[in-house]
């Protein structure tokens, strides 16, 4: 039975950084989520269908610095990122929940902070693959096709910053909707439906609603609507909107609070089912 | 040094009772947490590793405050009872990313896994861990909770469903890490799996600590009774015969094909003898599992003192 090659010996090396430790995690899970034959697919079909022909488009300096070429690339996209939010994120913590391995990261010196900051930058980085860096490609093509000329980028500087805006508003919204499903339902399969279900069944609610009593208040029980009355305030188009273009930001940011209360609930409040 | 210190601490799940006012101290060496089955155990594992947060009651390990504690959790290595490993790893993957999560350094990493991999005996072991049997998957655990160089392991249920070679691999890689100075906390619903093991051992019952104290006074009192066991083998009857020919057991009783329930006075050299039955006779022996009523026995005649 002399299969024990090692006797034990203490470990003398020195720690690494909490931020290299943390880099490790997100790293390791990003790449594990980003592996995945279903997430690869996704990721392929919207790059094929909305973002590619956007960049041949964009070598076109009229469509290329035209807001409403990105206000629609935005628009179009919805139901593409619930259905990639389903496919990548709705794992994240409700299989940590199932198989266990939260213990894995609590008991290996994570906080329950360091925890879900790790989760967020995960689905915040996955994320940015499908809002925020197709509109950077689009507006670095887009740039490069006008000649890099500087008067040019200081024209459209704005629009810059309004597809960074509108990018990271829809990303950190997906972030908290997809963990706080995630963390309250317990179960990917459960959590991708929720994702689809929150996205279209809010859709028809809002056009069942208006079309009975016919208040335009009525839309912003939609979300894709909220983003999209987000996007028409970022890039400066005329919305014909009965209310302020203000409540709808306000919902989705209200409904990220409510999602990032649940993880902070899940994680540090509820039993942890171990 | 006072390794744990736990004072009037309970915990409860909704309505029911995890732990009852429990009041106890761990010092050094090897700790036994020992009670049957919804007796506590876990449920005090978990306070210590700080997975839960206690609803009463004051608890400190190696001097802080368990929960929600990275810094202490460092110092610390957890075995937990439940199979939470990542399956389509590969052990020396599986180790690495552990000892990076741990904060070892990159070129740390892999000397690091290998030498605990080998303490556990899978070195050279290349295949997804999904494919392990049930004691790999328990050293795997056991190995992965020492990467960090641990000054307290806590072992949840390690012997649990491990045939008897890889029990007796177990109690050597165990005691092996507590001569090194590491104090362990183990938990076992079998009593004789910690006498081998804890010098101190922890009695639960119900929630409640029911007695502690050297385990050789507590195996005093369970000794006054006989046990039973259920042993899950291939040749239930060739082992039947030889573990009466060689008079380990008072009673043997061939409840299936797979499957024989066995009596013994003489639980330590029953457990002795098994390790040889499969290295020498070729006996498979898939699982071996007390009889809880047994311990329940033992808790009641404790109750009675």
């Amino acid at each position: 039975m002399n299969r024990f090659s090692a006797k034990y010996g203490p470990w003398k090396g020195q720690s690494t950084t909490f931020r290299k430790r943390m880099s490790t995690f997100i790293t390791h899970e990003l790449s594990s989520i980003l592996r995945s034959k279903w997430s690869l697919l996704v990721l392929i079909i919207i790059y094929a269908l909305l973002v590619m022909p956007r960049i041949f488009a964009a070598m076109n300096p009229i469509i290329g610095f035209s807001p409403e070429s990105y206000y629609s690339m935005f628009s179009e996209m919805h139901l593409f990122i619930f259905l990639y939010a389903a496919v990548v994120g709705s794992g994240i913590i409700a299989s940590d929940f199932k198989n266990k391995s939260i213990v894995l990261y609590l008991t290996k010196g994570y906080s329950r902070f360091g925890y879900i900051v790790g989760k967020f930058a995960i689905l915040f980085l996955a994320f940015s693959l499908i809002t925020i860096l197709p509109f950077l490609i689009i507006y670095i093509v887009a740039l490069i096709s006008s000649d890099l000329s500087f008067a040019v980028l200081k024209d459209n500087l704005w629009l810059l910053g309004a597809g960074l805006a509108m990018g990271t508003v829809l990303t950190l919204f997906l972030c908290a909707l997809t963990a706080g499903l995630s963390a309250l339902l317990g179960d990917r399969r459960y959590t991708g439906a929720a994702l689809f279900a929150v996205m279209i069944l809010s859709g028809i609610v809002s056009d069942i609603l208006f079309s009975i009593n016919g208040n335009e208040m009525m839309w912003m029980v939609s979300l894709g609507e909220d983003i999209s009355v987000i996007g028409t305030y970022l890039f400066r188009l005329d919305g014909i909107y009965g209310f302020n273009r203000a409540y709808p930001f306000m919902i989705i940011v209200a409904i990220s609070l409510v999602m990032a209360y649940i993880v902070y609930h899940y994680i540090y409040r509820k039993e942890l089912s171990t | 040094m006072k390794v744990v210190e736990a004072e009037s601490l309970s915990k409860w799940y909704g309505e029911v009772n995890g732990l009852n006012n429990f009041t106890a101290t761990i010092g050094n060496g090897i700790t036994g947490l020992v009670g049957p089955n919804g007796a506590g155990k876990t449920t005090l594992i978990r306070l210590l590793t700080g997975i839960i947060m206690q609803g009463k009651g004051e608890l400190k390990v190696l001097g802080e405050t368990p929960f929600n504690n990275p810094r202490l959790s460092s110092r610390m290595g957890y075995c937990p009872d439940h199979e939470n490993l990542y399956f389509k790893m590969r052990p020396s993957t599986f180790l690495h990313y552990m000892a990076r999560l741990n904060g070892l350094g990159k070129k740390e990493c892999g000397e690091r896994s290998e030498k605990c991999l080998s303490m556990v005996g899978l070195a050279g072991v290349d295949r997804p861990i999904g494919t392990f049997s049930k004691g790999m998957k328990q050293r795997i655990k056991i190995a992965q909770a020492l990467l960090n160089e641990p000054e307290l392991l806590i072992l949840d249920e390690p012997f649990t469903g491990v045939d008897p070679v890889v029990r007796a691999n177990l109690f050597e890689i165990i005691s092996n890490l507590a001569k090194t100075g590491i104090d362990v906390i183990i938990s076992s619903h079998i009593l004789y799996d910690i006498e081998r093991l804890a010098s101190e051992v922890l009695l639960m019952n119900d929630g409640k600590m029911l007695l502690s104290g050297r385990i050789g006074d507590i195996v005093d009192i369970v000794d006054e009774n006989t046990h039973s066991m259920v042993i899950k083998s291939n040749e239930c009857r060739r082992l039947g015969s030889l573990l009466f020919d060689n008079g380990l057991v008072d009673n043997v009783d061939i409840r299936s094909h797979e499957e024989l329930l066995v009596r013994t006075s003489n639980p330590n050299e029953l457990y002795d003898f098994l390790p040889k039955a499969v290295l020498e006779e070729g006996i498979g022996i898939e699982a071996l599992t007390p009889v809880d009523n047994d311990l329940q026995s033992i808790f009641d005649r404790v109750m009675r003192r």
